[in-house]
């Protein structure tokens, strides 16, 4: 049973087609990685996946309020102006049911989760690393009961040592939370590492998918070979 | 370094550059005064606004006395007696034989005399109502109108702007259209057409909210343009995106992400917004489509310094005048202040 379908989706903006007929299916429990040069629309297909853009044509269809994202951006998706509590209450708007201890019970479980200490609450987004931010608003995602999270190159903004981290720890978090991952990234090498499935995208289309080895021993298009190249030394083993 | 370019960190460093500002720091003193003397005019001034004596019409600002007959005494003032001079014109002479100690804190004053003395500390108007107190009084509703104006035109100004901004589409375009319609006509000519449109034999409070409501509604349509301006922009931040994809309803994300984000900006804009509220309230005032004779307003005071001839022979008249000019000083250096102050651009 498919956890997310994208069928046949097209999304212009004025003449280019920034997304053009792609289809796919997310399995429960997938790490599916979409990768692709910057403008060749995987943000825009995020946004579609996520219903914060429309299609042209096609659909997207996904259980209810099951999917959330993390940016890129560690600095904008925190407002400056919400101290940690409020960013992470926000997650649970819906559940008003919750008693103030108990909505500091979950708020301080998950910041324990995503490897942050409980006493950060009071603080402010800018007293924070880019690390840390990302960390909040996975927790945000993990609060709001996410099954689906979408990664838009969550971590390409962090550098190398703090992305590993980050993907040691949503490693962890998927086992915890039986979670759903679409990574969209342009690293070859953490994908390699990361995902277990993977669509190659190029100007808008989907060029090449399958299983992560599979693609990446054997492209067969034109452009996963130029990545390959790009990505990796001729010499260094795959 | 990474503070700096933090919002929270801005607003304070703000508030410390306004606070090392000495002139700005100056108006707020000043203002702090006048809305403290407002506030308790039942208590300072020695009349009510409405208290008149015509027997006292301009008389000339009373001398407070210390020294009578070669020895210090309590405070006190001397009587006048009327006359007419050649031309009869009523001219006030001080009556040395009739004494009126002033009373402090009598009958819940802070300064009296006994009932036949008068005391007009800056003189009277043309039916002998003190002025001193009339200018109190009005302050109350001058430096009220103002701010109670500005909250209402905020608040339509913040949201129209922010819904236009955060839908866009259809929705900014009919909004905006609203605005420019508001914006087109000459904002004087819309405060006598509205006050036109308000029925004649409103008693003072009708009048002072339809005043209130008159100002409000000339005020907002610009305000609203630069916000929907900022939420445009704001509206694709990626906390608002994350907002929206938590399911958080609209409403809630204009107000609690969107228009906290525009408070720098406006709260200059509330400031120099404020001081030309004021004036238009005079405006309407003087030209006598406002606030309504026995209620004073400075507007209204000032009405009465319309013809030349009291100017002439009781200057005093002119003092609201004064008043008005330094409220609106006031607002629009801390307006500017904080302009400054809010936008990195010209700090320092």
């Amino acid at each position: 049973m498919s956890v997310l379908q994208v069928q046949n989706v097209v999304k212009f903006f004025g003449n280019l087609r920034a997304v053009d007929d792609v289809s796919f299916a997310l399995e429960h429990g997938d790490n599916l990685a979409i990768i692709g040069e910057s403008g060749c629309g995987k943000t825009t297909l995020a946004k579609m996946i996520m219903g914060l853009t429309i299609p042209d044509t096609g659909f997207v269809k996904s259980e209810a309020n099951n999917l959330q994202m993390v940016f890129q951006d560690p600095n904008g998706s925190l407002d400056p102006l919400w101290n940690v509590r409020e960013i992470l209450k926000e997650a649970l708007w819906r559940d008003h049911f919750l008693t103030a201890r108990q909505v500091q019970e979950r708020l301080e479980g998950m910041l324990l989760a995503v490897g942050l200490s409980p006493c950060v609450l009071q603080r402010f987004p800018h007293e924070f690393s880019g690390g840390e931010r990302q960390r909040i608003a996975i927790a945000r995602a993990l609060l709001a009961s996410c099954k689906v999270l979408v990664l838009d190159e969550a971590v390409s903004a962090l550098d190398t040592l703090v992305q590993k981290q980050i993907i040691d720890l949503l490693k962890k978090l998927k086992q915890d939370f039986n979670l759903t991952y679409i990574f969209i990234s342009h690293n070859l090498r953490l994908v390699r590492n990361f995902s277990d499935k993977i669509i190659v995208m190029y100007q808008g289309k989907i060029v090449e998918q399958g299983r992560t080895q599979a693609v990446l021993q054997s492209p067969s298009h034109p452009y996963t070979q130029q990545l390959l190249e790009a990505a990796f030394y001729p010499k260094e083993k795959l | 370094m990474k503070k700096i370019f933090n919002h929270n960190s801005r607003i304070e460093q703000a508030f410390a550059s306004f606070h090392c500002n000495r002139l700005s720091m100056l108006c707020l003193w000043v203002l702090v005064i006048l809305y403290g003397l407002a506030i308790f005019a039942d208590f300072i001034c020695p009349y009510s606004y409405k208290d008149e004596d015509r027997d006292f019409s301009y008389c000339p600002p009373t001398a407070v006395e210390f020294w009578d007959h070669g020895r210090w005494e309590r405070p006190f003032v001397h009587g006048r007696a009327l006359t007419f001079n050649s031309v009869h014109r009523r001219v006030y002479v001080i009556d040395l034989s009739r004494k009126y100690p002033l009373h402090f804190l009598k009958g819940g004053r802070l300064f009296t005399v006994d009932a036949p003395g008068r005391f007009y500390l800056w003189g009277a108007d043309a039916r002998g109502r003190d002025l001193f107190s009339r200018v109190w009084y009005g302050a109350r509703i001058s430096l009220s109108i103002g701010l109670l104006g500005v909250a209402i035109s905020f608040i339509l100004g913040l949201l129209i702007g922010g819904i236009a901004g955060y839908y866009g589409g259809w929705v900014d375009r009919v909004l905006m259209r609203l605005c420019e319609m508001f914006m087109m006509i000459p904002g004087f000519y819309l405060m006598l057409a509205l006050r036109a449109a308000v029925p004649e034999n409103f008693n003072s409070v009708q009048v002072y909210v339809s005043v209130v409501v008159i100002l409000s509604l000339i005020g907002w349509a610009s305000l609203a343009r630069i916000i929907r301006g900022m939420a445009l922009s704001l509206r694709e931040r990626d906390f608002v995106l994350v907002a929206k994809s938590l399911g958080v309803p609209d409403i809630v994300i204009i107000l609690k992400h969107i228009l906290p984000q525009t408070v720098s900006y406006s709260m200059a804009t509330l400031m120099l917004t404020v001081s030309s509220y004021i004036l238009a309230e005079a405006g309407l005032s003087v030209v006598g489509l406002g606030i309504q004779d026995p209620v004073p307003s400075w507007g209204n005071l000032l009405s009465d310094a319309m013809g030349i001839v009291p100017v002439i022979f009781a200057p005093w008249i002119l003092l609201p005048g004064l008043f008005i000019f330094i409220a609106v000083m006031c607002f629009n250096v801390i307006g500017d202040t904080l302009r400054d102050a809010l936008d990195p651009m010209f700090r320092d």
